[in-house]
């Protein structure tokens, strides 16, 4: 029977991990020798418990608690609507939509307005677009509004690959890992995770101002 | 008392690193005893180019501690000597 190779490993163990790479990097001398211990300080703190269980949240996006989606209208601002605007628009012309340039010619306009007022709301602000989304302005409310209004946009887009096929539609092919990425940012800011490692880096920031 | 991470803090936070990284990397840190981090404010002062190739060792750690696969650790591994070789040599 052929072996085959387990990702998951019963042997992958915390303080086996950490000797073996202590043990591979002792063999450098000079700048090497102190690089290769800082390597090691950061496996050893990634593999501790407490706060940098916190950490490991951050990345990994895709698992964060995400608050109930629906937003509620009252509370939204002029800064979203737009997001409503363009996914209305785009749901409205899909019934005109027979053929793969046809769909091609709809996310040309609608999903590429939907990406650079993204973009745009944000080059002001940071050159990091995953970066507090309360700074532009947007409330509890707008951000669910906007993540809502991706997923309907992402439903768009399924639509006509299932028609079409994503191979034959090069705006869906290359729109879609940018809507991933709006999803994301606003999933992981509105996160419990997020909320809990600005709680840790406000105490931490409040720490090292007292000193 | 956490002189070292108070100089890290401020060096990580003017590193060409997305804000979230920033965070998590000081975050990170924050576990550490303060005289553990000497060499850590040495490297990241003399060379701040190294905030950035850290940041990336210590996502790439997590994600593999994360999953459990240990090929995705030896790989690391292999790119940490590599890197090392780089300087040596």
């Amino acid at each position: 029977m052929e072996k085959v190779d387990s990702v998951e490993s019963d042997e992958f163990k915390p303080e086996q991990i950490l000797t073996e790479e202590k043990s591979l990097l002792e063999r450098f001398t000079g700048k090497a020798k102190k690089i290769a211990r800082v390597m090691t300080i950061v496996s050893a703190l990634s593999v501790a418990p407490g706060m940098v269980q916190e950490v490991y949240a951050q990345e990994n996006k895709s698992g964060a608690k995400v608050e109930q989606v629906q937003s509620n209208p009252e509370n939204l601002t002029e800064a979203s609507t737009w997001a409503s605007e363009i996914v209305e628009k785009a749901k409205a012309d899909m019934s005109e939509i027979k053929t793969a340039k046809d769909a091609d010619a709809l996310l040309g306009d609608y999903l590429v307005q939907f990406l650079n007022k993204w973009r745009f709301l944000n080059k002001n602000i940071s050159k990091d677009v995953n970066k507090n989304l309360d700074k532009r302005g947007y409330t509890k409310e707008d951000t669910k509004l906007i993540l809502q209004r991706s997923q309907e946009m992402e439903g768009i887009l399924d639509e006509i690959d299932g028609k079409f096929g994503a191979d034959k539609v090069s705006y869906s092919r290359l729109g879609r890992p940018f809507l991933k990425d709006i999803m994301k940012d606003i999933e992981w800011e509105s996160s419990y995770a997020y909320k809990k490692q600005q709680e840790n880096f406000k105490r931490l920031d409040e720490q090292l101002n007292k000193k | 008392m956490d002189n070292n991470l108070k100089k890290i803090k401020e060096l990580i936070e003017q590193a060409e690193i997305s804000e979230n990284d920033q965070k998590g990397l000081i975050l990170l840190f924050a576990n550490a005893h303060d005289e553990d981090l000497q060499s850590v404010f040495d490297l990241f002062s003399a060379d701040p180019s190294w905030i950035s190739k850290i940041n990336n060792n210590y996502k790439a750690k997590k994600d593999s501690l994360n999953t459990a696969n240990s090929e995705a650790w030896k790989r690391i591994l292999e790119e940490e000597e590599k890197q090392l070789e780089g300087i040596n040599g």
